[in-house]
């Protein structure tokens, strides 16, 4: 298991330097270019104050050459260098941001869950039931339904008309330090919009995950020797059938991050996604840049750990 | 007794073989006994006679404003099928056209994605070793990122937002799931008897790919092409949601959204609710089709009843 993990750990080194390559290759090469940044400025500059600039923030370079000094910087000095709109380290502004887009995915993966799996459980064990279909509704609009779209009707329902709940951000103007009741009342329209998208893909996974385990032999053994269905069900199929869902999450990863930054931004939450589009509107290279490496570092890490539980959960996986 | 036998073989030829069927009658067969899916394809027909005729079904053009209502949005009414923007046009016309915009893009992109998709999977299988092995860690890589958010990086600031370059943007990055599935068929495929056979017979790679290969391997591309449609339109409305996708005043569902939470369209759900509709129908429509399809053209279960 050891070596499984070391070795696995050994190959992320290259994963991670070509997709931070990809990333600023794509960056680099797209038409428009960072001259752009002065488009939107309101005081005129002439074209050699436009150089210094350009020159100052290494912007004249090839990007394969801004890419060594970031790859250097990152290696050196542990840094994704500094916004050029507010001057803060991007590795600051990331990591401060990190913990509001970890929260929303935490609680709506949570959520979803919950309601998925006694859902798909259902619906594998009485198929063609009111459910089971219902599930299946379920699935195919989630899957077709663009995300923003349900935040902003959810927002237009509850928030606008109905005034039940708060319509943006993560607290109320004037409450000062943490209030638990506060906070939850402003997750509920955020975590129900990512949850609802995701519930698709998780009752779909899992409930063919059921329905495959159902079938297998060790399960009419189970029932043949008199167990309860109870005990099939939940002891036998579902602890199998969940297996291959902890590889699926790592698989999941990148839809739940593009997920929740369009709730942050539909909803004004400030997490990675917010700041990562404003910074892509704001021409912010170094933020843009720090955002989409991070993102897929995240994919990759959230990978890893899928695949590391899978072979640890598994006995019958043996990877050494 | 020999007449009887006859007719006890007789019955048993009727009964348990299939008739003969062309390849295109007997999917279509199968195709058409599931009835979702025959929902979906009559929803996308209905959709590309709107899109086709879009000019033709509406009285109003698409940026046309009524200075009369300009300022305050009107429910649907009879004149207005959908009612009326915050600029006073008419909702029904702009879906109209973006039906147009969506379908477009959902098929071009889709048809980038899909060519490259299979160029780079049949290269990498065919190949195999250690092209296989570099060109499937570069789709690794690119799966890392999540694909909307690369696809809005790059649209936002390569800053173009015509319709081609919307279309490549979306189709040269998101061809990575078919050249997975297209390596994955073209990897069983190449080690089977008849491609031997072809190559004893002195055919050359072309050959054996154009030939053997990417026939047999095609049923799954469309399959996956079917639903990338659908995928396609959905990044589309985000990118032109978030004002970097189709521009206003091209009519487009995604951007018909852009203003949803200003205080004057939130008054006038209308606004918000169709075209999000719009979108769901069409992209669910898509997938009840692509698994019509996957079940119609599954080889393992042709032919029979």
């Amino acid at each position: 298991m050891s070596s499984y993990i070391s070795r696995r750990l050994v190959g992320l080194v290259p994963l991670l330097f070509g997709i931070s390559i990809i990333s600023y290759a794509m960056m680099g090469l797209a038409p428009g270019g960072p001259a752009a940044i002065f488009a939107g400025m309101a005081r005129q500059m002439t074209p050699a104050d436009r150089a210094v600039i350009m020159h100052n923030l290494g912007l004249d370079r090839p990007w394969y050459v801004q890419y060594f000094y970031w790859l250097k910087n990152l290696l050196v000095s542990h840094s994704l260098g500094y916004s050029f709109i507010d001057g803060r380290p991007v590795m600051t502004k990331i990591l401060e941001k990190l913990p509001v887009t970890a929260e929303l995915i935490g609680i709506s993966f949570a959520v979803t869950m919950l309601v998925a799996i006694p859902v798909a459980i259902y619906s594998a064990t009485h198929k063609n039931s009111a459910i089971d279909y219902l599930a299946t509704v379920i699935v195919f609009v989630g899957y077709g339904m663009p995300i923003f779209w349900l935040g902003i009707v959810l927002l237009n329902l509850f928030s606008v008309r109905l005034h039940w709940l708060p319509s943006s951000g993560l607290t109320n103007l004037g409450v000062s330090g943490f209030d638990l009741a506060d906070r939850v009342r402003h997750l509920i329209l955020p975590v129900a919009t990512l949850s609802f998208v995701s519930l698709a893909a998780w009752i779909r996974y899992q409930r063919s995950s059921m329905i495959e385990v159902l079938g297998e032999d060790f399960i009419r053994t189970a029932a043949a020797k008199g167990l309860g269905r109870w005990t099939v069900v939940y002891k036998h199929a579902f602890r199998n059938a969940l297996l291959p869902l902890i590889t699926l999450i790592g698989l999941y990863l990148p839809a739940l991050l593009t997920g929740a930054y369009f709730v942050e931004i539909v909803f004004s939450i400030p997490g990675m996604g917010y700041i990562g589009l404003n910074a892509i509107f704001e021409r912010d290279y170094p933020t843009i840049m720090g955002t989409v490496f991070f993102s897929a570092v995240l994919v990759v890490l959230g990978n890893l750990f899928a695949d590391i539980a899978y072979a640890a959960v598994d006995p019958r996986i043996r990877y050494d | 007794m020999a007449m009887m036998q006859q007719q006890g073989v007789r019955a048993f030829a009727d009964e348990e073989l299939p008739p003969h069927l062309s390849m295109a009658t007997d999917v279509w067969r199968r195709f058409a006994r599931n009835r979702l899916s025959l929902i979906g394809l009559a929803v996308v027909a209905g959709l590309v006679f709107c899109a086709l005729l879009a000019g033709h079904l509406t009285r109003y053009d698409p940026n046309a404003i009524d200075p009369a209502i300009i300022g305050s949005a009107q429910p649907p009414s009879a004149q207005h099928l959908f009612g009326t923007d915050v600029d006073g046009r008419d909702y029904f016309t702009r879906m109209l056209f973006g039906a147009r915009i969506s379908l477009e893009v959902g098929f071009s992109a889709m048809i980038v994605a899909v060519t490259l998709g299979t160029l780079y999977g049949v290269v990498s299988a065919f190949y195999g070793g250690i092209v296989d092995a570099a060109m499937m860690r570069f789709v690794d890589m690119m799966l890392s990122f999540p694909t909307f958010f690369l696809i809005l990086t790059v649209e936002a600031l390569t800053n173009n937002f015509s319709f081609i370059v919307i279309m490549l943007v979306i189709g040269l990055l998101s061809w990575m799931g078919v050249a997975r599935l297209v390596r994955g068929q073209v990897l069983s495929l190449r080690e089977r008897d008849f491609v031997s056979a072809a190559r004893a017979m002195g055919a050359d790679d072309g050959r054996i790919i154009g030939r053997h290969l990417l026939p047999n391997a095609l049923a799954p591309v469309i399959v996956a092409a079917t639903l990338a449609i659908g995928d396609n339109i959905l990044t589309e409305a985000g990118l032109s949601y978030l004002g970097v996708g189709v521009q206003i005043p091209t009519p487009s569902w995604g951007n018909s959204l852009q203003k949803a939470l200003d205080p004057d369209v939130q008054s006038a759900p209308w606004l918000i609710f169709i075209p999000g509709a719009l979108i769901v129908l069409t992209v669910v429509a898509f997938n009840f089709i692509g698994e019509g399809l996957r079940d119609a053209l599954d080889p393992k279960t042709r032919g029979g009843p």
